[in-house]
């Protein structure tokens, strides 16, 4: 059928006849398989973006997980210091008391044993005092005595001799 | 060569080169048709008509054979020894395909987000033919007349019957689409832009016709016909093969998307 313009349907049914081998040509030879390859491999990387996504996540939650527990390790560990200091200084409490005590229970033993030996030093002193008192009176006494004798056996044996 | 041997090269070229032109425009050629009837034979390829199976056709559909045969043999060649030695990182020439593809399925995705399977196929065969169809001119291929002549085989798409084909199908793409997809409300999308197939086929048409009318004046003319088709043509060929692809495909693909378009009725209501 002839239109003006020289427009013809018949080639034009020729031309769409054209246009749509060619589609099918393109799309089975060309955009399908190429379009089907770049599909694969985006699924592969997005596959593998995916897998890394989830063991950067996996590895965050363990880098948590760790640090948690490293905080939870660094309480307890201020928090058994902290017993411990307080453990430790009540024994020290105790010690100090107990040596002050056992310091002072030392002082009053030794007062009271040396106020003993001082009593008993006084006693022994006194003791000794007497007997050199008399010790000194006797030897006093036995001296002038001596000296008596020794005059009365000396006038005597002058006596003797002028007889 | 030294310097002096240069110059006396230049000047020998310089002067065979002149004496040919002398000869050119004194030797009578042959008889030329007029530039009115070239032009109208260029727009409307009334006289010269090729006989295909006792058919009389317009060059236009011979060219668009020989473009769908030297594409099919190329996609042949390609699936058979290009792509199953495809690799993840790709080489120059699959890099070349594989843009393609992703640049009229990614074209398809963007405009028609929710159907675009083959929407992509169909602008990736319409841009390929258009580029193709428009680049085959520069060939330069002969064909015989019914009367005997040659003549040039034009771009296919300088035919109004391909130009009108191309705008007709691709609004019959749009609304059969419509009508599946997007039933009564695509079919009235799809309708409503009546003007739609002759607009796309006569943009088409009107221009592939008018860088080969200003090739075919350029020519026609003799001093014009030095060094400048060279330019002219490749140029302008190569204008027309890019923009005409991107336009219709771009086009196809913007009215593709109205007509399937998805209307949900939940989210409007609330």
């Amino acid at each position: 059928m002839k239109l003006p313009l020289n427009i013809d349907v018949q080639q034009i049914l020729l031309h769409m006849l054209n246009f749509v081998i060619l589609f099918a040509v393109l799309y089975f030879l060309l955009y399908k398989p190429i379009k089907k390859f770049i599909d694969a491999r985006e699924a592969e990387y997005k596959q593998q973006a995916d897998e890394a996504a989830k063991k950067l996540k996996e590895a965050d939650e363990a880098l948590e997980s760790v640090d948690q527990r490293t905080a939870e390790k660094e309480e307890d560990a201020k928090r058994r210091m902290a017993e411990a200091a307080r453990s430790a200084q009540e024994q020290y409490d105790q010690k100090i008391s107990d040596a002050e005590a056992e310091a002072e229970k030392i002082i009053s033993d030794a007062r009271a044993e040396a106020e003993s030996i001082r009593k008993k030093a006084l006693e022994q002193s006194a003791a000794d005092i007497s007997e050199l008192a008399a010790e000194s009176v006797e030897k006093a006494v036995l001296s002038s005595a001596a000296e008596a004798f020794e005059t009365f056996l000396a006038s005597v044996e002058k006596e003797n001799a002028n007889e | 060569m030294s310097k002096k041997q240069l110059i006396i090269s230049a000047a020998i070229f310089l002067v065979l080169a002149a004496l040919l032109l002398v000869g050119i425009i004194l030797v009578p050629g042959q008889e030329k048709e007029p530039i009115q009837e070239a032009m109208r034979d260029g727009v409307l390829h009334e006289s010269a008509k090729i006989g295909l199976f006792g058919l009389e056709v317009n060059p236009g559909l011979i060219s668009a054979f020989a473009v769908t045969a030297i594409l099919t043999v190329f996609a042949l060649g390609v699936r058979l020894f290009a792509i199953p030695r495809f690799k993840k990182i790709p080489g120059k020439f699959q890099l070349v395909l594989e843009t393609a593809v992703k640049y009229f399925s990614g074209l398809a995705k963007q405009n028609s987000p929710h159907r675009n399977g083959f929407l992509g196929a169909y602008v990736f065969t319409a841009g390929v033919y258009i580029a193709f169809s428009t680049l085959f001119e520069l060939l330069g291929l002969q064909a015989v007349t019914v009367s005997g002549s040659s003549i040039t085989l034009p771009a296919p798409l300088a035919d109004i019957n391909g130009a009108i084909a191309m705008g007709v199908m691709s609004y019959g793409v749009i609304l059969v689409s419509g009508i599946i997809y997007g039933k009564a409300r695509g079919a009235v999308n799809a309708l409503k832009d009546f003007s739609l197939p002759i607009s796309m086929s006569f943009r088409l048409f009107g221009a592939l016709l008018s860088g080969a009318l200003v090739t075919d004046l350029v020519y026609h003319y003799l001093p014009l016909s030095f060094v400048l088709p060279s330019v002219v043509a490749v140029l302008f060929t190569l204008l027309h093969a890019i923009i005409q692809a991107y336009v219709l495909t771009m086009l196809v693909s913007v009215f593709y998307g109205e007509s399937t378009e998805v209307h949900d009725k939940k989210i409007k209501r609330k």
